[in-house]
């Protein structure tokens, strides 16, 4: 390589670290406008200390991060305190963030540590459970609506009789519909592993599906309508 | 249920995802075609993954965001307005990071040197004296002490011995009942080969205290 090569490489990069750090005070977005901007460029504001940045983030991945907790505490208030708790964690920790993976990844893993440490609190004060709360929408008919909601009381057993990390690996595949590779990101280990953790998973919450529904129907057994034939 | 259930069992949950293509999955469905008990299994993991997916967590509507976002401003500029000790402590934990790092490799350093004996806790290694087949002076009288007598102690059963080489006393030898050069001919069993039947005797008289 030639010296002028050289020379400009060495001149190169520094005019390209000066115009990326420059770009994020020298173009200010307009109020309306922060849903254009792409991820890395709010991870960069937002690093840079802009709060609005950091608050549109929060907008993109509020509901992932809610539906995690919930799925998780299995409680709607608890959920929302979590969510909080790890928003306000990562907003102070934004700058360690260097983009190894997804920001969405990593919003995940700091909301399932704060979920852990409560779990944690709750099994040693033993608060009680509360998953009717999560139950909101109504079905169309009384019958369905009846349906619905054992299914879903059968779901939400299911899944506290779960250990946590499994329960975290099944919402991260099913409705988070990360890969394997993200989930190892956020749950630590390899891609292997965790498809190993999600096989497993599933195989037990299957498990207890079925064991549920077996209990449902020796303990509550419906009637049975014998026709009554008359004699005459 | 044969070995090959249990293990294509082990793989059905991963045949479900779209993710996992291959070998495994051909292999799977192989067994799926003439196996109706893993057939049964997928159907009710197929079931649990419906299941879950039928029954999302339910949104819970826009008052709820924004309340949240709005409590969440506030803190988050309260936090803002805070100083960070987050800095302070990076810049802390750099150094202090190196320290830890470093404590276990000196106090290694330091174990080996005292027992090497560098530094200067420990005394440079001594060359051994050779083995001392002279004997050494007794201990002089009670109330009369001499440094460069040695100490002579009773050692019995039942007390320890003190750490260290032993030192060989040989009684009687201050009084002058014997010659120095003598201990090094303790060995007697050529002095007495070389002596005649009738010399034997009178060594064993002189030994034994009789008249030469």
């Amino acid at each position: 390589m030639s010296a002028a090569g050289i020379f400009i490489k060495v001149r190169k990069i520094p005019h390209a670290h000066f115009n990326i750090s420059r770009r994020g005070r020298s173009n200010p977005v307009k109020p309306g406008e922060w849903h254009l901007v792409a991820d890395a460029e709010l991870v960069t504001r937002a690093q840079a200390g802009e709060l609005p940045a950091f608050e549109e983030l929060v907008k993109r991945y509020q509901r992932d991060i809610y539906a995690l907790a919930c799925r998780m505490v299995s409680d709607v208030e608890e959920a929302r305190d979590v969510m909080q708790q790890a928003l306000l964690q990562a907003f102070l920790h934004i700058r360690d963030f260097r983009g190894h993976s997804a920001f969405r990844t990593w919003l995940f893993r700091i909301t399932l540590n704060q979920c852990y440490n409560f779990l944690k609190g709750r099994r040693r004060y033993g608060e009680p459970v509360d998953v009717g709360d999560l139950v909101l929408e109504a079905e169309d008919s009384p019958e369905a609506d009846l349906m619905a909601e054992e299914e879903r009381a059968r779901l939400y057993q299911a899944l506290e009789k779960l250990p946590a990390k499994q329960r975290a690996v099944i919402t991260l595949k099913l409705e988070q519909n990360l890969s394997y590779q993200e989930i190892a990101q956020v749950l630590g280990g390899t891609a292997g592993a965790a498809r190993v953790n999600y096989c497993q998973a599933l195989k037990r919450l299957k498990k207890l599906l079925v064991s549920e529904h077996e209990h449902d129907v020796a303990v509550r057994p419906y009637p049975k309508v014998a026709p009554r034939i008359s004699r005459r | 249920m044969t070995w090959r259930c249990a293990l294509i069992q082990r793989w059905l949950p991963g045949y479900l995802d779209a993710e996992d293509t291959g070998i495994r999955n051909r292999l799977v469905a192989r067994h799926l075609e003439r196996c109706p008990h893993c057939r049964q299994e997928l159907a009710e993991v197929e079931a649990a993954v419906r299941l879950l997916q039928a029954h999302p967590v339910p949104d819970p509507g826009p008052e709820f965001w924004e309340s949240f976002q709005r409590e969440l401003h506030l803190k988050l500029a309260q936090l803002q307005e805070e100083p960070q000790p987050q800095a302070q402590r990076r810049h802390l934990t750099a150094p202090l990071r190196m320290i830890v790092a470093a404590a276990p490799l000196v106090v290694l350093l330091a174990a080996v040197g005292l027992w090497r004996g560098w530094g200067p806790w420990g005394s440079a290694p001594q060359p051994t004296p050779p083995a001392q087949t002279a004997p050494l002076t007794a201990a002089p009288a009670a109330g009369e002490p001499d440094s460069s007598s040695v100490e002579l102690t009773a050692y019995g059963p039942g007390v320890a011995h003190p750490p260290g080489p032993e030192k060989v006393l040989y009684a009687g030898i201050d009084e002058g009942l014997w010659d120095e050069d003598l201990v090094l001919n303790w060995d007697m069993d050529p002095v007495l080969g070389d002596l005649s039947p009738q010399e034997r005797e009178a060594l064993a008289r002189k030994l034994m205290g009789g008249e030469p």
